[in-house]
Protein backbone atom coordinates (compact mmCIF):
# COMPACT_ATOMS: atom_id res chain seq x y z
CA UNK A 1 0.00 0.00 0.00
CA UNK A 2 2.84 2.35 0.97
CA UNK A 3 4.75 1.63 -2.24
CA UNK A 4 1.60 2.35 -4.25
CA UNK A 5 1.43 5.86 -2.72
CA UNK A 6 5.13 6.37 -3.32
CA UNK A 7 4.69 5.49 -6.99
CA UNK A 8 1.67 7.77 -7.21
CA UNK A 9 3.62 10.70 -5.71
CA UNK A 10 6.57 10.15 -8.07
CA UNK A 11 4.18 10.00 -11.03
CA UNK A 12 2.57 13.28 -9.97
CA UNK A 13 5.88 15.14 -10.21
CA UNK A 14 6.30 16.65 -13.66
CA UNK A 15 9.61 16.56 -15.54
CA UNK A 16 10.09 20.26 -14.86
CA UNK A 17 9.50 19.87 -11.13
CA UNK A 18 11.86 16.89 -11.14
CA UNK A 19 14.49 18.97 -12.95
CA UNK A 20 14.10 21.77 -10.41
CA UNK A 21 14.71 19.29 -7.60
CA UNK A 22 17.78 17.91 -9.33
CA UNK A 23 19.07 21.44 -10.01
CA UNK A 24 18.67 22.30 -6.33
CA UNK A 25 20.72 19.18 -5.53
CA UNK A 26 23.43 20.46 -7.93
CA UNK A 27 22.77 17.48 -10.24
CA UNK A 28 22.82 19.66 -13.35
CA UNK A 29 23.32 16.93 -15.96
CA UNK A 30 20.47 14.94 -14.46
CA UNK A 31 18.29 18.05 -14.46
CA UNK A 32 18.89 18.45 -18.20
CA UNK A 33 18.11 14.79 -18.78
CA UNK A 34 14.83 15.18 -16.88
CA UNK A 35 13.83 18.04 -19.18
CA UNK A 36 14.52 16.08 -22.35
CA UNK A 37 15.77 17.57 -25.60
CA UNK A 38 13.18 20.29 -25.95
CA UNK A 39 10.82 22.28 -23.75
CA UNK A 40 8.32 22.20 -26.60
CA UNK A 41 8.24 18.41 -26.54
CA UNK A 42 5.25 16.25 -25.72
CA UNK A 43 6.47 15.50 -22.20
CA UNK A 44 6.39 19.16 -21.12
CA UNK A 45 3.06 20.77 -20.33
CA UNK A 46 2.43 24.03 -22.13
CA UNK A 47 1.99 25.82 -18.80
CA UNK A 48 5.46 24.66 -17.74
CA UNK A 49 7.39 25.55 -20.89
CA UNK A 50 8.66 28.84 -19.45
CA UNK A 51 9.80 27.16 -16.24
CA UNK A 52 11.41 24.45 -18.35
CA UNK A 53 13.50 26.95 -20.32
CA UNK A 54 14.45 28.73 -17.11
CA UNK A 55 15.68 25.56 -15.36
CA UNK A 56 17.42 24.48 -18.55
CA UNK A 57 19.26 27.82 -18.74
CA UNK A 58 20.21 27.68 -15.06
CA UNK A 59 21.60 24.15 -15.39
CA UNK A 60 23.48 25.00 -18.57
CA UNK A 61 25.10 28.05 -16.97
CA UNK A 62 26.11 25.89 -14.02
CA UNK A 63 27.79 23.52 -16.49
CA UNK A 64 29.54 26.41 -18.26
CA UNK A 65 27.49 25.99 -21.46
CA UNK A 66 26.57 29.64 -21.75
CA UNK A 67 25.79 29.75 -25.45
CA UNK A 68 23.13 27.06 -24.98
CA UNK A 69 21.89 28.83 -21.85
CA UNK A 70 21.53 32.03 -23.85
CA UNK A 71 19.46 30.15 -26.42
CA UNK A 72 17.18 28.88 -23.63
CA UNK A 73 16.77 32.43 -22.31
CA UNK A 74 16.08 33.64 -25.85
CA UNK A 75 13.30 31.07 -26.27
CA UNK A 76 11.92 31.97 -22.84
CA UNK A 77 11.82 35.71 -23.59
CA UNK A 78 10.44 35.34 -27.10
CA UNK A 79 7.56 33.25 -25.74
CA UNK A 80 7.16 35.39 -22.59
CA UNK A 81 8.36 38.96 -23.16
CA UNK A 82 7.58 39.86 -19.54
CA UNK A 83 9.58 36.94 -18.12
CA UNK A 84 11.58 37.71 -15.00
CA UNK A 85 14.12 35.69 -13.05
CA UNK A 86 13.31 37.22 -9.68
CA UNK A 87 15.81 38.65 -7.24
CA UNK A 88 17.38 35.48 -5.90
CA UNK A 89 19.56 34.54 -8.84
CA UNK A 90 23.27 34.96 -9.30
CA UNK A 91 24.66 38.07 -11.00
CA UNK A 92 25.97 35.85 -13.79
CA UNK A 93 22.51 34.50 -14.58
CA UNK A 94 20.98 37.94 -14.21
CA UNK A 95 23.55 39.43 -16.58
CA UNK A 96 23.02 36.76 -19.23
CA UNK A 97 19.25 37.10 -18.95
CA UNK A 98 19.32 40.91 -19.06
CA UNK A 99 21.56 40.82 -22.09
CA UNK A 100 19.16 38.47 -23.89
CA UNK A 101 16.17 40.59 -22.94
CA UNK A 102 17.78 43.82 -24.06
CA UNK A 103 18.82 42.37 -27.42
CA UNK A 104 15.40 40.88 -28.10
CA UNK A 105 13.75 44.20 -27.21
CA UNK A 106 15.98 45.89 -29.77
CA UNK A 107 15.17 43.25 -32.36
CA UNK A 108 11.46 43.72 -31.64
CA UNK A 109 11.81 47.40 -32.50
CA UNK A 110 13.34 46.77 -35.92
CA UNK A 111 11.39 48.17 -38.80
CA UNK A 112 11.52 48.53 -42.53
CA UNK A 113 12.92 51.83 -43.75
CA UNK A 114 10.74 53.87 -46.10
CA UNK A 115 10.94 52.35 -49.58
CA UNK A 116 12.06 54.32 -52.63
CA UNK A 117 11.08 52.19 -55.65
CA UNK A 118 13.67 51.73 -58.36
CA UNK A 119 13.06 52.18 -62.07
CA UNK A 120 10.72 49.76 -63.85
CA UNK A 121 12.49 47.69 -66.49
CA UNK A 122 9.53 47.62 -68.91
CA UNK A 123 5.88 48.39 -69.40
CA UNK A 124 3.46 46.43 -67.24
CA UNK A 125 6.22 45.65 -64.75
CA UNK A 126 6.39 47.38 -61.38
CA UNK A 127 9.62 48.97 -60.26
CA UNK A 128 11.61 46.83 -57.81
CA UNK A 129 11.54 47.86 -54.17
CA UNK A 130 14.84 47.93 -52.29
CA UNK A 131 14.04 46.88 -48.72
CA UNK A 132 16.26 48.15 -45.94
CA UNK A 133 16.35 47.38 -42.22
CA UNK A 134 18.90 49.08 -40.00
CA UNK A 135 20.12 46.89 -37.14
CA UNK A 136 21.83 48.68 -34.21
CA UNK A 137 25.54 47.96 -33.89
CA UNK A 138 25.20 46.15 -30.57
CA UNK A 139 22.62 43.70 -31.91
CA UNK A 140 23.64 40.57 -33.78
CA UNK A 141 21.27 38.64 -35.97
CA UNK A 142 22.13 35.70 -38.18
CA UNK A 143 19.34 36.17 -40.69
CA UNK A 144 16.59 38.63 -41.43
CA UNK A 145 13.52 38.07 -43.58
CA UNK A 146 10.82 40.48 -44.63
CA UNK A 147 7.36 39.04 -45.22
CA UNK A 148 5.55 41.47 -47.46
CA UNK A 149 2.14 41.54 -49.12
CA UNK A 150 -0.10 44.05 -50.86
CA UNK A 151 -3.83 44.64 -50.75
CA UNK A 152 -4.34 42.50 -53.84
CA UNK A 153 -3.20 39.35 -52.08
CA UNK A 154 -3.28 37.79 -48.65
CA UNK A 155 -0.19 35.75 -49.46
CA UNK A 156 3.04 37.10 -48.07
CA UNK A 157 6.23 36.95 -50.10
CA UNK A 158 9.39 36.26 -48.15
CA UNK A 159 12.40 38.41 -49.00
CA UNK A 160 15.76 37.41 -47.56
CA UNK A 161 17.90 40.37 -46.59
CA UNK A 162 21.69 40.45 -46.66
CA UNK A 163 23.87 42.43 -44.27
CA UNK A 164 26.08 45.29 -45.31
CA UNK A 165 27.72 46.73 -42.21
CA UNK A 166 24.63 46.71 -40.05
CA UNK A 167 22.28 47.62 -42.89
CA UNK A 168 20.24 44.69 -44.14
CA UNK A 169 19.19 45.00 -47.76
CA UNK A 170 17.01 42.95 -50.08
CA UNK A 171 14.92 43.40 -53.17
CA UNK A 172 11.19 42.89 -53.56
CA UNK A 173 9.44 42.76 -56.89
CA UNK A 174 5.90 43.89 -56.21
CA UNK A 175 2.90 42.94 -58.32
CA UNK A 176 1.60 45.41 -60.87
CA UNK A 177 0.20 48.53 -59.24
CA UNK A 178 0.82 47.50 -55.64
CA UNK A 179 -1.40 49.13 -53.05
CA UNK A 180 -1.53 49.16 -49.25
CA UNK A 181 1.66 47.14 -48.84
CA UNK A 182 2.23 45.67 -45.39
CA UNK A 183 4.99 43.63 -43.80
CA UNK A 184 6.39 41.90 -40.78
CA UNK A 185 9.92 40.74 -40.01
CA UNK A 186 11.44 37.50 -38.83
CA UNK A 187 14.91 37.79 -37.33
CA UNK A 188 17.07 34.80 -36.48
CA UNK A 189 19.25 35.45 -33.46
CA UNK A 190 22.79 34.11 -33.23
CA UNK A 191 21.41 31.48 -30.85
CA UNK A 192 19.27 30.20 -33.73
CA UNK A 193 16.03 31.38 -32.14
CA UNK A 194 13.58 33.13 -34.44
CA UNK A 195 12.00 36.39 -33.33
CA UNK A 196 8.82 37.42 -35.11
CA UNK A 197 8.55 41.19 -35.28
CA UNK A 198 4.82 41.26 -35.94
CA UNK A 199 2.85 38.69 -37.90
CA UNK A 200 0.28 38.55 -40.68
CA UNK A 201 -2.43 39.78 -38.32
CA UNK A 202 -0.43 42.73 -36.98
CA UNK A 203 1.57 43.59 -40.10
CA UNK A 204 2.77 47.18 -40.41
CA UNK A 205 2.28 49.41 -43.42
CA UNK A 206 5.21 49.82 -45.78
CA UNK A 207 6.04 53.49 -46.28
CA UNK A 208 6.64 54.04 -49.99
CA UNK A 209 8.09 57.36 -51.08
CA UNK A 210 6.80 58.86 -54.32
CA UNK A 211 10.14 59.90 -55.79
CA UNK A 212 12.33 57.05 -57.08
CA UNK A 213 15.44 58.63 -55.64
CA UNK A 214 18.39 56.85 -54.10
CA UNK A 215 16.84 53.43 -54.66
CA UNK A 216 19.46 51.41 -52.80
CA UNK A 217 20.52 53.90 -50.18
CA UNK A 218 23.56 54.48 -52.31
CA UNK A 219 26.06 56.86 -50.81
CA UNK A 220 29.11 57.27 -53.07
CA UNK A 221 31.11 58.73 -50.18
CA UNK A 222 30.91 55.43 -48.32
CA UNK A 223 33.55 53.10 -49.72
CA UNK A 224 31.61 49.89 -49.16
CA UNK A 225 28.86 51.18 -51.40
CA UNK A 226 31.27 52.06 -54.15
CA UNK A 227 32.18 48.40 -54.59
CA UNK A 228 29.98 46.56 -57.04
CA UNK A 229 30.25 43.39 -54.95
CA UNK A 230 28.53 45.13 -52.09
CA UNK A 231 25.55 45.67 -54.30
CA UNK A 232 25.28 42.00 -55.14
CA UNK A 233 22.93 41.56 -52.21
CA UNK A 234 20.30 43.50 -54.08
CA UNK A 235 20.41 41.43 -57.25
CA UNK A 236 17.16 40.38 -58.77
CA UNK A 237 16.52 36.71 -59.25
CA UNK A 238 16.46 36.68 -63.07
CA UNK A 239 19.87 37.28 -64.57
CA UNK A 240 18.48 38.38 -67.91
CA UNK A 241 19.26 42.04 -68.39
CA UNK A 242 22.15 42.79 -66.06
CA UNK A 243 25.22 44.93 -66.60
CA UNK A 244 28.33 43.82 -64.71
CA UNK A 245 26.15 41.60 -62.56
CA UNK A 246 23.85 44.45 -61.58
CA UNK A 247 20.38 45.49 -62.70
CA UNK A 248 20.68 48.35 -65.21
CA UNK A 249 19.27 50.96 -62.85
CA UNK A 250 21.75 50.03 -60.12
CA UNK A 251 24.68 49.96 -62.53
CA UNK A 252 23.87 53.37 -63.98
CA UNK A 253 23.21 54.77 -60.53
CA UNK A 254 26.72 53.70 -59.48
CA UNK A 255 28.29 55.03 -62.69
CA UNK A 256 26.32 58.29 -62.66
CA UNK A 257 26.79 58.82 -58.94
CA UNK A 258 30.53 58.17 -59.17
CA UNK A 259 30.92 60.56 -62.10
CA UNK A 260 28.91 63.24 -60.31
CA UNK A 261 31.03 62.92 -57.18
CA UNK A 262 34.33 63.07 -59.08
CA UNK A 263 33.13 66.12 -61.03
CA UNK A 264 31.86 67.80 -57.88
CA UNK A 265 35.07 67.17 -55.97
CA UNK A 266 37.17 68.50 -58.87
CA UNK A 267 35.06 71.65 -59.21
CA UNK A 268 35.10 72.24 -55.47
CA UNK A 269 38.86 71.69 -55.22
CA UNK A 270 39.56 74.03 -58.14
CA UNK A 271 37.27 76.79 -56.88
CA UNK A 272 38.45 76.54 -53.29
CA UNK A 273 42.12 75.96 -54.09
CA UNK A 274 41.89 72.48 -52.63
CA UNK A 275 40.99 73.85 -49.20
CA UNK A 276 38.38 72.15 -47.05
CA UNK A 277 38.80 74.19 -43.95
CA UNK A 278 36.71 73.17 -40.95
CA UNK A 279 34.98 75.62 -38.67
CA UNK A 280 34.45 75.70 -34.93
CA UNK A 281 31.67 76.32 -32.45
CA UNK A 282 32.04 78.22 -29.17
CA UNK A 283 29.31 77.26 -26.73
CA UNK A 284 28.45 79.39 -23.74
CA UNK A 285 26.20 77.80 -21.12
CA UNK A 286 23.61 79.18 -18.75
CA UNK A 287 21.97 76.81 -16.31
CA UNK A 288 18.23 77.12 -15.69
CA UNK B 1 23.63 114.46 22.42
CA UNK B 2 22.36 111.00 23.29
CA UNK B 3 18.96 111.40 21.52
CA UNK B 4 20.81 112.40 18.32
CA UNK B 5 23.02 109.30 18.49
CA UNK B 6 19.97 107.09 19.04
CA UNK B 7 18.22 108.56 16.00
CA UNK B 8 21.27 108.07 13.83
CA UNK B 9 21.53 104.45 14.95
CA UNK B 10 17.84 103.79 14.22
CA UNK B 11 18.20 105.42 10.78
CA UNK B 12 21.15 103.20 10.00
CA UNK B 13 19.10 100.09 10.91
CA UNK B 14 16.20 101.32 8.82
CA UNK B 15 18.40 101.88 5.75
CA UNK B 16 20.07 98.48 6.19
CA UNK B 17 16.71 96.76 6.45
CA UNK B 18 15.45 98.23 3.19
CA UNK B 19 18.52 96.92 1.35
CA UNK B 20 18.14 93.37 2.64
CA UNK B 21 14.98 92.56 0.66
CA UNK B 22 16.42 92.51 -2.88
CA UNK B 23 19.55 90.76 -1.62
CA UNK B 24 17.49 87.85 -0.30
CA UNK B 25 15.67 87.57 -3.65
CA UNK B 26 18.90 87.35 -5.59
CA UNK B 27 20.32 84.75 -3.24
CA UNK B 28 17.29 82.51 -3.75
CA UNK B 29 17.58 82.66 -7.54
CA UNK B 30 21.24 81.78 -7.46
CA UNK B 31 20.52 78.84 -5.18
CA UNK B 32 17.98 77.32 -7.64
CA UNK B 33 20.33 77.81 -10.57
CA UNK B 34 23.23 76.26 -8.76
CA UNK B 35 21.40 72.98 -8.02
CA UNK B 36 21.86 71.91 -11.63
CA UNK B 37 25.09 73.73 -12.24
CA UNK B 38 26.82 72.66 -9.06
CA UNK B 39 26.03 68.98 -9.75
CA UNK B 40 27.43 69.16 -13.28
CA UNK B 41 30.79 67.48 -13.71
CA UNK B 42 30.94 66.83 -17.44
CA UNK B 43 29.47 68.53 -20.45
CA UNK B 44 29.22 66.93 -23.87
CA UNK B 45 28.66 69.11 -26.91
CA UNK B 46 27.39 67.45 -30.09
CA UNK B 47 27.12 69.21 -33.42
CA UNK B 48 24.64 67.67 -35.86
CA UNK B 49 23.99 68.42 -39.52
CA UNK B 50 20.65 70.08 -40.26
CA UNK B 51 19.38 66.94 -41.98
CA UNK B 52 19.97 63.32 -41.08
CA UNK B 53 21.22 60.60 -43.39
CA UNK B 54 17.69 60.06 -44.69
CA UNK B 55 17.34 63.75 -45.46
CA UNK B 56 14.93 64.28 -42.59
CA UNK B 57 15.21 67.67 -40.85
CA UNK B 58 16.86 67.40 -37.42
CA UNK B 59 15.15 69.49 -34.75
CA UNK B 60 15.88 70.18 -31.12
CA UNK B 61 12.59 68.48 -30.28
CA UNK B 62 13.67 65.26 -31.96
CA UNK B 63 17.03 65.33 -30.18
CA UNK B 64 15.67 66.21 -26.76
CA UNK B 65 12.89 63.66 -26.89
CA UNK B 66 14.72 60.93 -28.79
CA UNK B 67 18.06 59.17 -28.89
CA UNK B 68 20.92 61.50 -29.79
CA UNK B 69 23.08 58.43 -30.44
CA UNK B 70 20.84 57.24 -33.27
CA UNK B 71 23.27 56.64 -36.11
CA UNK B 72 20.87 58.15 -38.62
CA UNK B 73 21.86 61.57 -37.33
CA UNK B 74 24.92 63.00 -39.04
CA UNK B 75 27.22 63.92 -36.20
CA UNK B 76 29.63 66.57 -37.45
CA UNK B 77 31.67 66.70 -34.28
CA UNK B 78 31.40 66.06 -30.56
CA UNK B 79 33.55 66.86 -27.57
CA UNK B 80 33.42 66.25 -23.85
CA UNK B 81 34.55 68.81 -21.31
CA UNK B 82 35.04 68.92 -17.56
CA UNK B 83 32.75 71.31 -15.74
CA UNK B 84 33.34 73.92 -14.56
CA UNK B 85 35.74 74.78 -17.37
CA UNK B 86 39.38 75.25 -16.42
CA UNK B 87 39.51 78.65 -18.05
CA UNK B 88 36.84 80.99 -19.35
CA UNK B 89 33.15 80.29 -19.32
CA UNK B 90 32.66 78.67 -22.71
CA UNK B 91 33.65 75.54 -24.60
CA UNK B 92 35.10 75.43 -28.08
CA UNK B 93 34.46 72.48 -30.36
CA UNK B 94 36.89 72.60 -33.25
CA UNK B 95 37.27 70.68 -36.52
CA UNK B 96 33.60 70.93 -37.35
CA UNK B 97 32.68 70.48 -40.99
CA UNK B 98 31.38 73.74 -42.41
CA UNK B 99 27.58 73.45 -42.66
CA UNK B 100 24.65 75.77 -42.53
CA UNK B 101 21.81 75.25 -40.11
CA UNK B 102 23.69 72.92 -37.76
CA UNK B 103 22.05 71.79 -34.53
CA UNK B 104 24.03 72.07 -31.29
CA UNK B 105 23.03 69.72 -28.50
CA UNK B 106 24.57 69.78 -25.03
CA UNK B 107 24.10 67.39 -22.16
CA UNK B 108 25.29 67.94 -18.59
CA UNK B 109 26.18 64.95 -16.45
CA UNK B 110 26.76 64.53 -12.75
CA UNK B 111 29.47 62.61 -10.92
CA UNK B 112 27.55 59.36 -11.54
CA UNK B 113 27.61 60.08 -15.27
CA UNK B 114 23.85 60.53 -15.37
CA UNK B 115 22.43 63.12 -17.72
CA UNK B 116 20.93 65.80 -15.47
CA UNK B 117 20.56 68.64 -17.94
CA UNK B 118 20.10 69.24 -21.65
CA UNK B 119 20.18 72.21 -23.98
CA UNK B 120 19.86 72.64 -27.71
CA UNK B 121 20.00 75.29 -30.39
CA UNK B 122 19.24 74.83 -34.09
CA UNK B 123 20.02 76.87 -37.18
CA UNK B 124 23.70 77.56 -36.49
CA UNK B 125 25.76 78.36 -39.59
CA UNK B 126 29.28 77.02 -39.37
CA UNK B 127 31.72 78.61 -41.81
CA UNK B 128 35.16 77.25 -42.70
CA UNK B 129 37.90 78.94 -40.69
CA UNK B 130 35.42 80.77 -38.46
CA UNK B 131 34.05 80.18 -34.98
CA UNK B 132 30.29 80.32 -34.53
CA UNK B 133 29.11 81.53 -31.13
CA UNK B 134 26.17 79.84 -29.47
CA UNK B 135 24.65 80.63 -26.08
CA UNK B 136 22.65 77.73 -24.69
CA UNK B 137 20.37 77.40 -21.70
CA UNK B 138 20.74 74.03 -19.99
CA UNK B 139 17.47 72.83 -18.51
CA UNK B 140 17.04 69.98 -16.03
CA UNK B 141 16.63 66.70 -17.91
CA UNK B 142 13.20 65.19 -17.50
Amino acid sequence: MLSFFAIAIVAAVSPVQRAEQLYNQARYDDALKALGRSCQGATIRESEQAACEKVRAFALVALGREAEARAAFDRLIVANPDADLGADVSPKLQSLFSSAKREIAQVMSLQLEPVSPGVASGSGVSAPWPLTVRVPGDVEVDALHVHIATASTSRYSEVTLRSQDGVWIGMYEPPTEPSAPRYYLVATLTSGVNVNVGDAATAKAVVVSAAPLDPIGYDPLEPQHAQPNALAATRRRDDGDKIAGLPPWAFWTVVGGGAAVVTGVLIYALTRGGGDEPGAVRVGLTFQ
Amino acid sequence: MKPILLMLTLSAFACGGSELEPTRGTTAAIHLQSQLESSTRKVTVRVFAARDRQNVIVTCTSLLSGNVLDDRYELLQSAEFDYPPAAGASFVVSDVDAKDGAVIYVDARNASDQVIGEGCEAGIDIKGGETANVDLVVYPAS
